[in-house]
């Protein structure tokens, strides 16, 4: 085999190979965006954006905001589907920009829209202080005192609780949600993130408050009719549906519908529970 | 400054030349607390309730609406702050990374002087609500400043340590591992002072000297020279 010299190091290499690969595909993207303000005129501006490979909705976003309009007002922060900031309608599908592939769009035109359920503030920004405020109303966790003894909880727990702890709070299911987006019910209406915390909560072996009612009453429950919008923009894949607000409206059911207890409460008292 | 508090990174130095991710999680934790604590007791003297200086004010409004002031003054074009931050991204990722020399730092320093000059004409449209463009006109002034400080340090220390790798200093030198380097902002640009590190306490020193990293001598015979070559070599490579 022949033996090839060992090239002298030469530390100062440039690394315009590195750098020349920009990626660009030749192709061209048409970026309708609504800009605008509450109380002014909102419209959709064309952005023609140069298409790299790999590129996602953020990234021709960005590239708007350096090359061609340093005004368009967008919230994003880790560009790696996590934080939860940079949830838009794209095409009219709420998602995360930083998660949208632009080769994974049919061809032609994409619009990019703001989530429409939250009160607009500028472009792509809207105000989705309300959920925060629905937050502070649910009880956090408590457990009962301590008694010394170390908790032992079955990992299965674990592994339901952690399902429901992977929720980054981009409010993509609060934009789907019926109920919020036509009914505008957000006053009675907790919205399916919050059922998701709630749930989360009741199913903690170690907490030990009761949130059934307020999750009925303050929190509309019953205003779900179970069409799993909520479930499909997911971003991190939780079942909403399925594994939070069906089993929470059937503890719900439980201490309100329940026959067998109807008539035990009639005898006993609410304690009897 | 009083008043002032930092915690996490910005707090510097705690790592020595060590900036692994991860690391500064425990910072967090540890310097968080404190400076939440101290800021807290700092709240309730009467040192807290300082008058702030009207013109000191005024000043730090115009400097940051001059970007939003229309047309630049004078016959050079109006420059993009996203182009600016393009290009300073490009000079530290060229020059001042992991790998770097005197003669790649001085590119470096010379390039963010440049960028300095050019931010002074920096314009951007719009107003002040929600303007990324904006934000960033600040931004990029920060970040001259910081990237300046790390390339005028980079230069004085004239040894490999930690994440950095000088080419033209291959080894660690321990004389190095006493001081640390401090910018300040002088009558005439940026200045650097070596700065004595303060002794390690004697309760800590020997989980230190258990460290092969801490005394270059411990060092297998040529490690960091060897590394970089075949670094180097890597880099070479098409």
């Amino acid at each position: 085999m022949a033996v090839v010299d060992q090239p002298k190091p030469s530390v100062d290499a440039p690394i315009e190979d590195v750098l020349t690969a920009s990626g660009l595909t030749g192709e061209t993207l048409t970026l309708r965006v609504l800009k605008g303000v509450p109380g002014g005129d909102t419209a959709e501006v064309a952005y023609q954006v140069p298409v790299v490979a790999g590129m996602v909705i953020l990234d021709a976003v960005h590239y708007v905001q350096h090359n061609l309009d340093t005004d368009l007002a967008c919230r994003w922060n880790c560009k790696a589907a996590k934080c939860g900031s940079c949830s838009a309608e794209v095409n009219g599908h709420p998602v995360l920009m930083c998660k949208t592939r632009v080769d994974d769009l049919p061809a032609g035109p994409v619009t990019v829209h703001p989530l429409k359920s939250f009160p607009l503030i500028k472009d792509l920004v809207t105000d989705v202080s309300r959920n925060y405020e629905v937050n502070r109303e649910i009880p956090p966790f408590t457990a009962a005192p301590d008694d010394g003894t170390p908790w032992r909880i079955p990992q299965q727990d674990i592994d339901r609780l952690y399902e429901f702890r992977k929720c980054i709070e981009c409010f993509l299911c609060q934009d789907v949600c019926h109920i919020l987006r036509s009914h505008d019910y957000s006053d009675r209406f907790y919205g399916p993130r919050f059922f998701v915390r709630v749930a989360s909560l009741e199913m903690h072996p170690k907490d030990v408050l009761d949130r059934r009612d307020q999750t009925r009453d303050q929190g509309g429950l019953g205003y779900c009719n179970i069409t799993k919008c909520c479930t499909e923009v997911c971003p991190e894949h939780i079942h909403i549906t399925d594994n939070a607000i069906i089993p929470l409206k059937e503890r719900v059911a439980d201490v309100h519908w329940d026959p067998v207890r109807f008539v035990g409460r009639k005898l006993f008292g609410r304690n009897a529970d | 400054m009083p008043g002032l508090y930092a915690a996490g990174e910005v707090a510097g130095g705690l790592h020595g030349a060590n900036r692994l991710g991860g690391n500064s999680l425990g910072d967090i934790l540890v310097f968080g607390r404190r400076a939440g604590d101290a800021a807290a007791a700092f709240a309730r003297t009467d040192g807290a309730t300082r008058a702030i200086d009207d013109a000191q004010i005024a000043a730090e409004q115009a400097a940051l609406l001059q970007p939003l002031g229309g047309d630049a003054n004078g016959s050079a074009p109006a420059e993009n702050p996203y182009k600016l931050h393009e290009d300073l991204q490009l000079a530290m990722q060229d020059d001042a990374g992991i790998g770097r020399s005197e003669e790649s730092l001085q590119r470096a320093l010379a390039a963010i002087l440049t960028l300095r000059e050019r931010s002074a004409r920096i314009r951007v449209a719009g107003g002040r609500a929600l303007n990324p463009g904006w934000h960033t006109c600040r931004e990029i002034t920060n970040m001259l400043t910081i990237s300046e400080a790390i390339v005028r340090s980079a230069i004085e220390r004239r040894e490999s340590r930690g994440s950095q790798w000088r080419f033209d200093h291959l080894e660690q030198d321990a004389e190095f591992g006493k001081i640390n380097f401090v910018t300040r902002r002088g009558d005439d640009g940026m200045g650097v002072a070596s700065v004595p590190l303060i002794p390690l306490p004697d309760r800590l020193r020997p989980l230190l000297e258990r460290s092969r990293f801490y005394d270059a001598a411990k060092l297998p015979k040529g490690y960091l020279t060897e590394t970089a070559r075949a670094v180097g070599t890597r880099r070479k490579k098409k």
